[in-house]
């Protein structure tokens, strides 16, 4: 338990060096996700076994798929001219993550000594700590207005454009606003490599 | 091995935070950023799983951490969003580019 | 299921309603167009204002009130109910001064829908009796104002603010984190006041106290980066200054009080009896003097309205700070009652200050699309073309100055007096420090009133758009509160009394 445990911490930490270390946007976030795997199975062998198939998804999974959308979208901003590692990474990875959900799966099917930990869980976090969840909806919800107000593309600009279907008149300070912007805009095109 | 559990993942919260710090201070990315951030958040929940063993109280730390999990995701959307636009309108992810602001 | 274990008091609406309306008007904004989420959130935060009454006559009939649901409790008390009028108050104020200037703003639906929520959640973080409920609502209210900060998603500045705000909030949430996570180890106590029982019972063994001090010290950081301790406030010009005026007055009003309430609150709990309140009065006040000369300094070299009030924000956390590290230091409750005082009429006032500088920006630039920042320059000469909106500006930053019969004279005086009598020495420079520092506030102050009043007209004033009614109703009501708060300060008593009470029963 403890030798598993201390190679377990010392995968994530480097994991989590070569994260930072990491040239590539990618490779980091894929190291990242590493850690998170490793990190999923430290808690796993402490006990917190529930927690640690979240984190494995959400941690490892979600968030991971997020990071590679980002950067598709943002573009990596890497050094040029360095070799391509980063497949090879990515299926290592890959493999680490579906092998460790294995592992972790396969055992949680096994009667273990701690399998009371689901109804612990389960009773904490519906019962005893309602209230949490209850204040966490309101920020899952104050998150997602969050992320559409910062990428939803917006209803009024595109309407400005083909001067059609005019929302409420305020057409007229978006178009305007619009056209003060666009030299701006312009030049910034220009000036990106 | 005279290690407890207990205090290797201590040890475990300690070093991710070490990374994690230096990581705040060298990236220049935004997205990086983010990433360490992420580090720092898995460090938070460790400790709160190296509480939970240590009281023997592990249903309450387990629901903790799905709490963190869940609020740290949401904080990784919204950052990401964010360097989404930044790079929009910058044109760049690095940090230190972003100087409108001074004074 | 016995879940509910007690019925539904009426500080519940408090948060209950604003959090539920804030989707309502998301809804209501994408399907019926954005003028209706524009008034429904005006009409969910004045009905809320009805609940607040009532708990706030409860408060005073039968003391604190409480909700357990499962095995975390809300709890009501004095402290809560100042953040729950603050944050009702100066959010109804916002929105009815958004009414025009967010008009026709994309996403004008998600800053309504985002603001309602934040003013819900922050109110339940006034109420949080445990910590990691604590940190819940905490992180609620960030995640709210990280989009209300970075709103104009097309300025480079707004985004900036917005990174900075975002990545400093979020590592100052995680030392909270690591902090909540070593109290939960050292006592195995959630609740803020088995916590508190405990850490007075064990007194105790080596490993827990050295456990509560790393706790506790990371917990100070953590929230200090929410409240703008210097030199953790990076972030806070910034951020106060890019937003839209209406959360630049939410923000700088409301939401850096709401951490230094969470501050408080959590910290509180660790102290047990004896020294440590003690020294964590010595650190409050180290922290004043800090926030107090930096915040002057630096506000004295801006040249951009909105960057100056924040700013000052810096140099007003460190009067509050001065009024709790002097009730934590020796135990004056007048002082705790000051600072307490001073949350609420520095909300008021830098709200009011934000309001009517925003006021005057929309009508130079906003409104006809431009995206400047508002110059002291641009001010020349706009008490002739906006006399009331010049009016509201001069109140709200001469009371910020302390000048004697505002509001902002009283709260200091409060916070001093409450100095002077704990009779020490130390106590007594760092009033006299404060005082000075006040006057000192006069130099960055007085030139918007001597530009609005005495100079010529600049370009801009001449060619300013007329202002919209819905914004000048928000500034004269404010206006008001400024002006009778300090000719008659015990109007307020009810509300600041409790609070110092309820802070005071912690240590």
């Amino acid at each position: 338990m403890v030798e598993l445990l201390l190679i377990l911490v010392i995968a994530a930490v480097a994991c989590a060096i070569q994260a930072i270390r990491a040239e590539r946007l990618l490779n980091s976030a894929l190291w990242l996700a590493g850690a998170s795997a490793f990190i999923a199975m430290i808690f796993y062998s402490m006990g917190a076994r529930e927690v640690a198939i979240i984190e494995l998804s959400v941690g490892a999974g979600l968030v991971t798929v997020l990071f590679v959308f980002a950067i598709s979208v943002a573009g990596d901003e890497s050094i040029e001219g360095r070799p391509a590692v980063p497949r090879a990474l990515a299926v290592m990875l890959a493999g680490l993550c579906v092998i460790g959900l294995i592992w972790l799966l396969r055992d949680l099917t096994a009667p273990t000594p701690t399998a009371a930990s689901a109804s612990a869980l389960t009773n904490a976090l519906w019962h005893e700590r309602a209230l949490d969840v209850l204040a966490q909806v309101a920020l899952i919800f104050t998150g997602v207005i969050g992320l559409l107000g910062l990428l939803a593309e917006p209803r009024s600009a595109h309407a400005a454009e083909t001067h059609t279907t005019p929302v409420e008149g305020s057409q007229q300070k978006i178009a305007a606003r619009a056209t003060t912007e666009s030299p701006l805009e312009l030049q910034k095109e220009a000036a990106r490599p | 091995m005279s290690l407890s559990p207990l205090a290797i993942v201590l040890l475990a919260v300690t070093l991710l935070l070490g990374v994690g710090f230096y990581g705040l201070l060298v990236a220049r990315n935004l997205i990086k950023l983010i990433v360490v951030l992420q580090i720092l958040a898995k460090a938070a929940m460790l400790a709160f799983v190296a509480a939970g063993y240590g009281q023997e109280h592990m249903g309450l730390a387990q629901s903790m951490v799905a709490m963190v999990i869940v609020a740290d995701t949401v904080v990784a959307v919204i950052a990401l969003a964010l360097a989404v636009q930044v790079r929009r309108h910058y044109g760049t992810l690095d940090v230190r580019k972003l100087t409108t602001l001074r004074g | 299921m016995a879940l509910w274990t007690s019925s539904l008091h009426p500080f519940l609406w408090l948060i209950v309603i604003p959090v539920l309306a804030s989707p309502v008007v998301y809804l209501a904004g994408r399907l019926a167009g954005a003028a209706l989420a524009r008034w429904l959130a005006l009409i969910a935060l004045i009905v809320t204002c009805a609940p607040c009454v009532l708990a706030a006559q409860e408060l005073a009939a039968n003391g604190a009130a409480t909700f357990t649901l499962g095995l975390v409790q809300l709890q009501f008390d004095g402290l809560s109910l100042l953040l729950a009028g603050l944050a009702l108050g100066l959010g109804t104020s916002v929105t009815l001064f958004s009414n025009a200037y967010m008009r026709g703003e994309t996403g004008e639906e998600k800053y309504y829908a985002a603001l309602l929520a934040m003013i819900g959640v922050m109110v339940g973080l006034g109420c949080a009796n445990d910590l990691f409920n604590l940190w819940v609502w905490f992180e609620a209210m960030a995640v709210s104002s990280y989009m209300l900060v970075a709103f104009y998603r097309d300025q480079p500045a707004s985004l900036e603010a917005g990174v900075k705000y975002l990545v400093q909030s979020a590592a100052g949430s995680v030392l909270v984190l690591l902090g909540i996570a070593a109290v939960f180890g050292a006592t195995g106590q959630l609740s803020l006041a088995s916590i508190a029982d405990s850490v007075r019972q064990a007194g105790a063994t080596q490993a827990t106290s050295a456990g509560l001090l790393a706790a506790g010290a990371l917990m100070t950081v953590g929230f200090g980066v929410k409240a703008a301790l210097v030199p953790l406030h990076t972030w806070l010009p910034d951020a106060h200054s890019q937003a839209p005026s209406g959360i630049s007055a939410m923000l700088s009003g409301v939401v850096i009080e709401a951490g230094l309430i969470a501050l408080l609150r959590a910290v509180s709990a660790l102290l047990g009896e004896g020294d440590a309140v003690a020294r964590f009065g010595q650190l409050l006040l180290l922290f004043a003097a800090l926030n107090m000369m930096l915040g002057n300094l630096l506000a004295l070299k801006q040249t951009q309205v909105k960057r100056m009030l924040a700013f000052s924000s810096l140099s007003h956390m460190g009067y509050m700070l001065l009024g709790f590290g002097v009730a934590a230091y020796t135990g004056q409750s007048a002082a705790a009652q000051g600072g307490m005082f001073h949350m609420l009429s520095h909300g008021l006032m830098k709200g009011l200050a934000f309001l009517a500088a925003g006021a005057l920006l929309y009508t130079l630039y906003v409104a006809k699309g431009a995206h400047g920042p508002l110059m002291v320059n641009d001010l020349n000469g706009a008490a002739r073309r906006y006399p009331l909106a010049a009016l509201a500006l001069g109140v709200a930053v001469l009371g910020l100055a302390g000048l004697p019969p505002l509001v902002g004279f009283m709260s200091k005086w409060q916070i001093f007096v409450g100095g002077f009598q704990a009779g020490d020495t130390l106590v007594a420079l760092l009033v006299i420090f404060a005082a000075l520092n006040s006057v000192l506030s006069l130099a960055y102050y007085a030139p918007l009133v001597n530009a609005m009043y005495r100079r010529e007209p600049s370009h801009a004033v001449r060619l300013g758009a007329a202002m919209p009614p819905t914004m000048i109703v928000p500034l004269v009501v404010m206006s008001i509160l400024v002006i009778a708060l300090g000719v008659w300060p015990t109007l307020i008593a009810w509300l600041t009394e409790p609070a110092g009470q309820a802070l005071l029963a912690g240590w």
